[in-house]
């Protein structure tokens, strides 16, 4: 094993998943002078491997941890699982590696489904005590709402529609969607209540803002990293944008905006450069606190 | 020992590595060092991609830079036995 830590015998260790009928594969990554912090890295690819070695010479061990082979290459399955057990296989993972290498508190890391789920789970434990969110996946209806809200406070529409540049039936429905639900959020004030939980472990909390701040006070770390082209920077910016920077300003989260155009960071090597030069100078900064 | 030879000996001890090491129910000398390790090649799963850098490290005592850490270096056998040889090198 060297100073920087190198992938060990625990590869390709299968470990049960939070439901029956699947299980987890994993890889530690072990380090020499480990701390009481770990992190679990959702994703077995070569650039989880040099995420892996980054953390590695900054003390800190990771798992690598992927559902088995067979699941992970059905998309539809796979994400019908993320969405019912991401938390849960997450609770698996720490429990797994607290057993494997004593570590008490973690950090969790994934890329869009994974990240999301990372998210709810950072949010139900109190055992995650740092966050990398690679390109967060956010759903259609979220996506929606945020784009058809832009358009209708936008009185650019309004001129273009009343100079017929705009077709009524093509807007109408998802306007009347939206006018709806924000006239029942506002109503209800179901939109900032802490109690709503999201309906699935894939989804975004409607009130992310609210949760990440109660993260930040928990002393939870946040990085987000975001690609230029993707949907999360589009959403997270105009959704949660003064609240993102309210929380960096204060030093509590950094979030970064890489200039690639991958949504999966480990498929494409420039992106996964610059994702692990953000990872590496985060991790120099925080500080976690651990339980 | 010539540029063609030690290429040569790296590509072979790798495929006694897939063949011998990972229980991938592969035979070494049927293995094509220029076909891609992933899917459309070898078929090699991520994983044991990870478990691959690993025993690369053991066997060949040395250790993965970032910048070999590319999709590119372990596109096929070939390539990655040109990594390992570079790294020899150094």
């Amino acid at each position: 094993m060297s100073a920087t830590g190198t992938a060990t015998p625990g590869i390709g260790r299968r470990i049960p998943s939070s439901s029956s009928g699947y299980s987890l594969q994993c890889a530690l990554n072990d380090v020499q002078t480990a701390g009481p912090v770990g992190a679990i890295l959702w994703g077995l690819g070569i650039a989880e491997v040099k995420t892996a070695r980054r953390l590695a010479a900054k003390g800190i061990a990771s798992m690598q941890v992927r559902i088995d082979r067979a699941l992970f290459n059905d998309h539809d399955r796979r994400n019908a699982i993320y969405s019912t057990d991401g938390v849960a296989n997450c609770r698996v993972a720490m429990d797994q590696f607290s057993e494997q290498r004593g570590v008490t508190s973690f950090i969790l890391m994934g890329n869009c489904a994974c990240a999301t789920f990372c998210l709810n789970a950072a949010i139900a434990d109190p055992r995650v005590v740092g966050l990398i969110l690679t390109n967060p996946h956010v759903t259609k209806r979220q996506l929606l709402r945020t784009s058809l809200w832009r358009k209708l406070s936008d009185p650019g529409t309004w001129r273009r529609f009343a100079a017929g540049g705009m077709s009524l039936r093509e807007n109408l429905v998802g306007a009347l969607a939206l006018i709806g639900g924000r006239i029942r959020e506002r109503l209800v004030g179901e939109r900032h209540s802490a109690a709503r939980r999201p309906f699935s472990d894939l989804e975004l909390p409607d009130n992310l803002g609210e949760e990440l701040a109660k993260l930040c006070a928990r002393g939870v770390q946040v990085l987000i990293v975001c690609a230029t082209t993707d949907d999360s920077l589009y959403y997270l910016r105009t959704e949660y944008g003064a609240v993102l920077d309210e929380l960096q300003n204060q030093g509590k989260l950094k979030f970064e905006e890489v200039a690639a155009s991958a949504h999966v960071f480990s498929t494409d090597d420039q992106a996964s450069s610059l994702l692990n030069e953000a990872i590496s100078h985060w991790v120099e900064m925080a500080t976690f606190t651990c339980g | 020992m010539s540029f063609d030879v030690e290429q040569a000996e790296i590509v072979s001890t790798l495929k006694s590595m897939l063949a011998d090491e990972m229980d991938l129910g592969l035979v070494a000398h049927e293995i094509d060092e220029n076909v891609p390790l992933l899917e459309d090649g070898l078929g090699l799963d991520s994983i044991v991609i990870v478990e691959l850098i690993a025993s690369v490290e053991r066997r060949f005592d040395f250790e993965f830079q970032d910048a070999d850490l590319r999709t590119s270096s372990f596109e096929s056998l070939t390539a990655l036995a040109g990594v390992i040889r570079r790294r020899r090198e150094q």
